[in-house]
């Protein structure tokens, strides 16, 4: 599919996704249904080479062939290893939890459902706790005085913009955690607390919208760079 | 026993994967590998019946000629057509046009995926910076003290980030930008962080200690 054609099919499926901006209409309702299909259809064959067929067989990457499976090494070797029985295990879960589309025996995808959860806030336990929560109150505890020198000798206005900067991000994330301890009412020291994090709060919920904007207009950029330039050689 | 024994699975892999952090052996160590990959399956089996899933409801919608049944057709034509194409053998040639077998460059697979997929996948991105600026105007429109704040800080970051805001105000503009970015912002980011980090553990301390059963679902 070289060349203009490949070029042209992209060029009406970015028009036909950008004529919603007009209204609802069956252009866009047409590239979205191709849309919503090649990406089902994309994410299948990416699950399938990326995740089911390496795990399962532990000898394959994306280009490997299919028969080369925990099964075919069983008959090459005629004896499973630990981690091929694991890998049986895994199968025979990952079938289990497609016993969902029966309603009768919809129950035992359970199991595996149950294996997945526990796994994973097993995990989450001690992960979170480590990365997230520890990590980040390690990292908040700093000096709200932080002489700075330069050249040996103490430097003032370094230390204070250090200090004010310092003060300011700690104080931002106590009074953000206050914000978010709906145990106490938010009222008097408590509620003003609250108050001052709800400011951090919007400051970074402004930078973030800033950004968002910025990134979803480079793309639009970008589009329109496409349509002018690649497809219609408006632009040299 | 429909319920007991997903839930004493539960537990025990809960269990388990919290306490291996603490044990310093191997075996351990190799049930923890296997116990993940064998997630990373489920996981992905997991995913597999969500497409199955789209496909039942598109089929459904066809049979019952409910309305715009057709643009299901369409749907289930392209999926099935970019799942065709991933499972293609390297030798197939299906003409200049669409492409060879395989997932290399110039296969059907990859034509599909740069030609279609990407460009529509970009504007629908793309086009949500239209609706994002019908949004900052509402957004925008200072009536407190937040909203204003929420409004300054939107537009020092984004004139401190492109080329013109410095050229025309100063570097401070895009210092005050960085400053923002690496203070403020970063002090309520790791607020929110730790508040979601405990939400996690409380929850994963609910799950593992079996109270929390939503999961298991009504019925049998």
């Amino acid at each position: 599919m070289p060349g203009m054609v490949s070029l042209t099919l992209a060029g009406f499926l970015t028009l036909g996704i950008m004529s919603f901006v007009y209204k609802d209409n069956p252009i866009y309702k047409f590239c979205e249904s191709i849309f919503i299909g090649v990406s089902a259809g994309y994410y299948f064959v990416l699950i399938f080479y990326q995740s089911l067929l390496p795990q399962l067989t532990d000898k394959i990457g994306l280009t490997g062939a299919l028969t080369d499976s925990a099964l075919a090494y069983y008959r090459q070797s005629g004896s499973l290893a630990s981690v091929q029985w694991f890998n049986l295990i895994a199968a025979v879960l990952g079938m289990m939890m497609l016993m969902r589309l029966l309603p009768k025996i919809g129950w035992i995808s359970r199991w595996p459902l149950a294996f997945v959860i526990g796994s994973i806030a097993g995990l989450k336990l001690i992960g979170e706790l480590q990365t997230n929560i520890m990590t980040q109150i390690q990292k908040s505890i700093l000096p709200l005085w932080a002489p700075q020198y330069v050249d040996g000798s103490l430097s003032l206005a370094a230390s204070i913009g250090q200090s004010l900067t310092n003060i300011v991000l700690v104080g931002g994330i106590l009074t953000g955690v206050i914000y978010f301890f709906f145990s106490k009412e938010h009222k008097g020291v408590f509620g003003g607390a609250a108050r001052v994090g709800i400011w951090f709060l919007m400051v970074t919920f402004g930078a973030a919208f800033g950004l968002t904007v910025m990134s979803r207009m480079s793309l639009l950029i970008a589009r329109i760079d496409f349509l002018l330039r690649d497809w219609l050689h408006l632009l040299g | 026993m429909r319920k007991e024994i997903p839930l004493v699975i539960m537990v025990a892999c809960g269990v388990f994967m919290a306490i291996q952090f603490f044990v310093p052996h191997e075996l351990p160590a190799l049930i923890y590998q296997n116990l993940n990959k064998t997630v990373q399956v489920v996981g992905a089996v997991a995913l597999v019946l969500g497409i199955v899933s789209l496909l039942s409801l598109h089929f459904a919608k066809i049979n019952r000629r409910q309305p715009g049944y057709g643009y299901s057709y369409i749907l289930i034509a392209f999926f099935f057509m970019m799942a065709a194409s991933g499972f293609l053998p390297a030798k197939v040639n299906l003409g200049s046009f669409l492409g060879t077998g395989d997932r290399v460059e110039g296969s059907f697979y990859l034509n599909l995926y740069n030609y279609v997929l990407t460009p529509v996948q970009a504007t629908m991105f793309a086009l949500l910076a239209f609706f994002i600026a019908s949004a900052a105007f509402r957004a925008f429109r200072a009536r407190s003290v937040i909203a204003t704040l929420l409004l300054l800080t939107a537009i020092i970051v984004m004139i401190g980030r492109v080329p013109i805001g410095p050229f025309v105000l100063g570097d401070w503009i895009s210092d005050l930008a960085d400053w923002i970015m690496a203070v403020p912002n970063a002090a309520a980011k790791r607020a929110v962080i730790v508040g979601v980090g405990l939400g996690i553990l409380s929850l994963s301390l609910k799950m593992v200690l079996g109270i929390e059963r939503a999961w298991l679902g009504g019925g049998r």
